[in-house]
């Protein structure tokens, strides 16, 4: 991820997790998990787009996805973040330790 | 001699690791034991305890930030009982069961998979989703309510249920 896509990653994250995500550092485990939460909601029609189909299993999302579309994702959560935090906030909240873990390391 | 020594080294080693001789304090009612990690780390507001296949996370649930845009000040203890199935109030807002409903379903709260008691005054309130492996447990306590979220199997999360205790 590039400096604008960790920003855009960041912003979301603040928005859904509140300012502790100010500390989280933004790398592939991070967007592999805000992705996975994407597919879990289910709920977010928009970013399902983003979504390729299938993709296998246990494969880092970060890797799979193109340069282009990941950076098309990371944007267009960011721009519509209120619109996408609502739609993903319940799922999110059965991921928090996943977030969690990422964010220390452990 | 030998013999007696070796033996005592053996008892001591298999007590050492069995041993829960690491104390959360709750509050001033209510304490967790918990057997010895391999690490604790602690974040802002949550403390994460890990094992080498399992893990538990204590936070106390706070409203203003358990939902970024939702402020459940006053409504924390409500919302929680509903996610198990507690009936609804007359007086709550039309979104609100609503809300909890939906929180239930994320978690995979179900009637079959989640239990209800009382340790003293506090309220206890469990569940487990064996598909995911991910757990909650809810303390609701006069002055706070804590969640304890465990990432391993429902054997794991009775450990730590069972080992809630007052003070």
């Amino acid at each position: 991820m590039d400096l604008y896509e960790r920003d855009d990653l960041k912003e979301f994250l603040i928005e859904l997790f509140g300012s502790k995500a100010r500390g989280w550092p933004m790398n592939e485990q991070m967007f592999n998990l805000t992705y996975e939460l994407v597919i879990e909601s289910n709920r977010c029609s928009g970013m399902m787009d983003f979504v390729p189909r299938p993709m296998p299993p246990g494969v880092s999302a970060m890797r799979y996805l193109a340069d282009q579309a990941r950076g098309i994702f990371l944007r267009t959560i960011r721009q519509n973040k209120k619109q996408y935090v609502s739609c993903v906030k319940q799922v999110s909240r059965n991921m928090a330790t996943q977030f969690l873990e990422a964010a220390y390391g452990v | 001699m030998e013999k007696f020594l070796k033996t005592t080294i053996i008892c001591l080693s298999l007590y050492t690791t069995t041993s829960f001789s690491d104390t959360l304090v709750l509050s001033t009612k209510l304490k967790i034991d918990y057997p010895n990690p391999v690490l604790i780390a602690h974040g802002s507001e949550d403390l994460i305890v890990k094992y080498k296949d399992w893990s538990f996370f204590h936070t106390v649930f706070n409203s203003k930030t358990f939902y970024s845009q939702i402020d459940l000040t006053g409504l924390e203890k409500d919302f929680i009982r509903l996610m198990f199935g507690y009936k609804e109030k007359p007086h709550f807002p039309e979104w609100f069961p609503v809300l909890a409903k939906g929180q239930a379903d994320a978690f995979g709260i179900t009637p079959d998979n989640s239990k209800k008691f009382n340790i003293g005054n506090s309220e206890i309130l469990t569940t487990h989703d064996e598909s995911k492996k991910k757990g909650y447990i809810f303390i609701i306590e006069e002055l706070a309510v804590h969640q304890i979220s465990i990432h391993g199997t429902q054997k794991e999360l009775n450990l730590i249920v069972k080992n809630i205790r007052e003070r």
